[in-house]
């Protein structure tokens, strides 16, 4: 199935591209969606999605159809997505 | 090429002004004191605190205006480039400080000091010159009036140097404007809030020129390569620095957009357009320059221009809280949020308090508590950027209601009566900045336990959406610390914490960005207590523990509470604007509806005030929380004073 996603920095950068369309096998998580990720964008994507010990970094936030899934909480990655869903990641943190 | 230095990284010298006789006096700087302080703020609060009592009113010439670079500002330490002004505050009338980037702080630890203290008031305008052990005090009358740059200008020509380290006031410090700051080498940086600029213009001062040809250094020069080796590891792996260096500050705006909590028109909307203010259209349409500040590598400095239209070849340095205030008040026109900087810069002024001050009056004239009668027919109207940049101007020569604004929204308000109280959207009477708190009660907190009023950069409540439950359960007691929106458990402890954490930077003259805000708790931590403490160390030759590092930060932050516990401050200043609690952010977007509930604000200050160690009734500070921290003769004098909790 086919989802949207909608990217900001620096996944944006990464991706080359804030909105894109990401195919993902039926029963497909928030975690197949960052693997998808990976497996298409490689290293440039990875080096920004997960920590250096390889643990998934918990300060992306996504919104899946708007409603916020915070990836510091438990079970976020198991959040089933839909075809047509969209999807979009941002860093969690503010700062000025 | 850098070379070991047995002092270290303090050049040993206090340097006290007292501008109305005139005499000048240096001390030598005790460095044990210097190591229980450390330096910047805490060196700024330990003085102000044993200088002005409470009968010394913010513009009485015994008001003291201290200038202390970070303990590592002069070294080779990355992103150590900030220098603290410290005063009792015209905005709060509690204690006060701003922080600045530039060059000048530099300069002064190579003049040969580690502390400017200037006290008194010139009998008429003048500015005051540093040239390592020469100190004058000079008249001023030509630079008198002139804008910040106009004046660093003048200062570089005159004295036939352009390498010097400037401090200027714009004609709003002059006008003793209450949000008036102080700019360091031209726009390079903003001592911005609290109003220090107009205690400098209280004073007739109108700069200070610093020339230093002194070395301050290092004494473990492995030790240091080691540790900036070890920061530039983290900062390649970090997501959060490649959109600083791409956009500077203006990324912020996607944080915003995504939690929708813009707090547009006056703090009312959390939905706004925002669309014409994206960072790519300031990167793409505007950026002439990025650089960085001192010894930066992150690089989120940025300049821009405008290319045409009204305001044409206006250059200007701006920063997100620009954008954020102007969208304050309902202004997404991007030139005309540059040419606001820009005049900000220009006359002076501090951007966060001007913006929320005018976002105050348009929502006064809309509800008919200002009308055209006390703006001289001026349409005080959300979303025009005339408006905005008119009465910014008003403000900064106190022009018409420009006269009333320049105290302050809250001070503004009282005079207005008829309950624009209501819409004066401050803490301490300093006003908001940042992103609304409505939905997230620790960063209401935060801003409510702020030592100098409203303000995001006295904490780190962003803690809480970056920790994982394992994290909150380990340093803060409770996993629900980690929950952005339902947790109660363990935020006052992780407030408290972040707080003295992020003290440590301005203690060290360490940049926010570069050392206090990261993607991961674990970066975080690395950068921000252990390569902190190891730059210490290796500049100065010391065995500080991170601990005892923690440990400085709460110090001085509890000296800047005692301050204003001394004034008279306790729980009930402790508390942000009701419109928070009792209004829905309106116009849409993810967070509409929400509110700041105040049982759990309550609640979290309770476990804020037990982690502290003062006293959950009344918010003051217990006897022994001051003793363990070494601060019994504050403890003695709040006692006397009956300000012990």
């Amino acid at each position: 199935m086919e989802i949207r996603l909608k990217l900001f920095p620096p996944l944006s950068d990464a991706a080359g591209a804030s909105e894109l369309n990401l195919t993902v096998g039926n029963q497909a998580t928030l975690e197949t969606v960052v693997n998808a990720l990976v497996n298409r964008f490689g290293n440039r994507m990875k080096r920004h999605l997960f920590d250096t010990e390889g643990r998934i970094i918990p300060s992306w936030a996504v919104f899946l159809n708007q409603k916020i899934v915070p990836f510091n909480q438990p079970h976020a990655l198991e959040v089933p997505v839909q075809p047509q869903d969209e999807v979009s990641f941002i860093l969690n943190i503010a700062g000025g | 090429m850098i070379v070991a230095r047995k002092r270290g990284a303090y050049a040993g010298n206090i340097l006290r002004v007292d501008l109305s006789t005139g005499k000048v006096e240096k001390q030598e700087l005790d460095l044990a004191f210097a190591h229980h302080y450390i330096g910047g703020r805490g060196f700024g609060s330990r003085f102000l605190y044993n200088e002005v009592t409470p009968e010394i009113t913010p513009f009485d010439p015994a008001n003291r205006l201290i200038f202390t670079p970070g303990a590592l500002f002069g070294t080779a330490v990355p992103a150590a480039s900030r220098t603290t002004a410290t005063a009792k505050s015209p905005t709060t009338e509690m204690f006060g400080d701003g922080h600045s980037s530039g060059r000048w702080g530099a300069m002064l630890k190579s003049a040969g000091y580690d502390m400017l203290i200037l006290q008194g008031a010139a009998p008429k305008s003048v500015y005051l010159w540093i040239d390592n052990e020469k100190v004058e005090i000079r008249d001023a009358g030509h630079l008198w009036g002139k804008t910040t740059m106009g004046t660093d200008q003048a200062l570089r020509e005159s004295l036939g140097d352009h390498e010097i380290g400037t401090l200027v006031i714009g004609p709003a410090g002059e006008k003793k404007v209450r949000l008036a700051s102080i700019f360091s080498d031209g726009i390079m940086g903003t001592f911005a809030r609290t109003g220090m600029g107009a205690v400098m213009g209280s004073k007739n001062l109108k700069a200070v020129a610093t020339r230093g040809t002194k070395d301050v250094g290092i004494v473990d020069i492995e030790a240091f390569r080691k540790a900036y080796q070890d920061y530039l590891q983290v900062i390649s792996v970090d997501p959060y620095v490649p959109p600083a260096t791409k956009y500077g500050t203006c990324r912020f705006m996607y944080h915003r957009v995504k939690f929708g909590i813009h707090g547009a028109k006056n703090w009312r909307l959390g939905d706004f357009d925002w669309k014409p203010l994206d960072p790519e259209v300031f990167r793409s349409d505007y950026q002439i320059k990025a650089s960085a500040c001192p010894m930066c590598p992150v690089r989120c400095r940025r300049e821009y221009r405008i290319p045409s239209g009204k305001y044409a070849g206006t250059v200007t340095k701006l920063e997100w809280e620009t954008i954020a205030r102007s969208m304050t008040c309902g202004v997404n026109d991007p030139e005309a949020v540059i040419y606001f900087s820009h005049i900000c810069n220009q006359y002076g002024l501090d951007v966060e308090g001007v913006g929320d001050t005018v976002a105050f009056a348009m929502e006064c004239y809309e509800k008919g508590l200002l009308t055209d009668k006390e703006t001289e027919g001026l349409p005080l109207h959300f979303g025009n950027p005339e408006v905005l940049i008119e009465m910014t101007r008003k403000i900064a020569f106190r022009e018409g209601l420009g006269d009333l604004l320049a105290e302050g929204s809250l001070r503004a308000a009282r005079a207005i009566g008829k309950g624009a109280e209501q819409f004066a959207m401050q803490v301490k009477g300093s006003e908001m900045s940042a992103g609304d708190p409505r939905g997230m009660p620790v960063r209401a907190v935060s801003y409510a336990t702020s030592t100098r009023g409203s303000d995001h950069l006295r904490s780190n409540p962003y803690v809480e959406e970056l920790i994982t439950p394992e994290e909150g359960q380990l340093f803060f007691g409770s996993a629900e610390a980690a929950d952005i929106f339902q947790g109660l458990k363990g935020k006052g402890r992780l407030l408290a914490w972040s707080e003295n954490f992020v003290t440590i930077g301005d203690l060290l003259g360490l940049c926010k960005f570069a050392y206090y805000r990261s993607a991961t708790f674990s970066y975080l931590r690395k950068k921000g207590v252990e390569l902190a403490t190891r730059f210490y160390n290796a500049c100065n030759g010391t065995k500080l523990s991170e601990e005892e590092m923690l440990l400085a930060g709460e110090r001085s932050f509890n000296i800047e509470k005692a301050f204003n516990a001394r004034e008279g401050a306790g729980r009930e200043q402790d508390i942000i604007p009701e419109r928070f609690f009792k209004e829905g952010l309106a116009g849409g977007g993810p967070s509409h509806g929400a509110v700041v509930d105040r049982g759990k604000f309550d609640l979290i200050l309770d476990e804020y005030y037990q982690a502290r160690g003062w006293d959950e009734k009344t918010g003051l500070q217990k006897r022994e929380t001051l003793e363990k921290l070494g601060l019994k003769d504050i403890a003695d004098d709040l006692a006397k004073r009956g300000r012990l909790g």
